[in-house]
């Protein structure tokens, strides 16, 4: 089963990949933009990565430890997670068609979902892994303030299409 | 000229021509020659340089 989940998410990543890239070459996606948004996107999951670093290494100090496994395991969602979401956060602002407005709430809330269902899947492994289920807990203030953050931006948004109209 | 065609002419992709022209790319000096090429005009005469204000 463990051997499925590894090996299968590599082929399966490696394949993601290569279609991927097969289908963007069609529509001349290859482009020095395309670098640019992967290098920004991976640079920014390092932020992320280290993070995650150290709330493993605070869970190992307060005498909660996670494992070796388990801790890659967190650390490589966290990476992958995180480069992943903010490339696809960084194609739609880069992206975005100023005169079609459509979708641009819909893809906010899609990501605010994303970043917010992501915070819980973290926080209940750890406390799953953990037995303590008062990381749960932990989850409420970061997914609380996305819920604040989505709801200004798109108050924000209401104005000033108000005031354009 | 449409933004598709612009981009098979300079070899990149719709998106790429949107983000350069609402300003969020700056394309490299290879990519902006291109497009000046494009347009037959010289790079200064499409692309002008902006010092961004300091906060």
């Amino acid at each position: 089963m463990v051997y499925l989940g590894i090996y299968g998410g590599l082929l399966f990543g490696i394949a993601g990949w290569y279609f991927g890239r097969r289908a963007a070459a069609k529509n001349n996606g290859l482009d020095e933009m395309l670098a640019y948004m992967t290098a920004k996107s991976r640079s920014i999951s390092w932020y992320f990565t280290i993070a995650a670093i150290y709330v493993l290494l605070s869970l190992e100090v307060f005498g909660l430890s996670v494992g070796t496994i388990p801790a890659l395991a967190i650390l490589l969602f966290v990476l992958l997670g995180s480069w992943g979401l903010s490339f696809f956060i960084l194609q739609a602002r880069m992206t975005a068609d100023p005169d079609d407005d459509t979708g641009k709430g819909k893809l906010q809330l899609v990501i605010s979902i994303t970043i917010g269902a992501s915070m819980l899947i973290l926080f209940a492994i750890i406390s799953a892994l953990t037995g303590e289920w008062r990381f749960l807990l932990a989850a409420i203030p970061p997914v609380m303030l996305n819920v604040l953050i989505m709801t200004s931006l798109r108050k924000k948004q209401a104005d000033s299409g108000k005031k354009a109209g | 000229m449409t933004q598709e065609q612009l981009g098979e002419i300079i070899g990149v992709s719709r998106q790429s021509v949107i983000a350069i022209e609402t300003m969020k790319y700056n394309p490299s000096l290879e990519l902006a020659f291109r497009i000046a090429k494009a347009f037959r005009m010289q790079i200064e005469d499409v692309f002008v340089f902006e010092e961004k204000e300091e906060k």
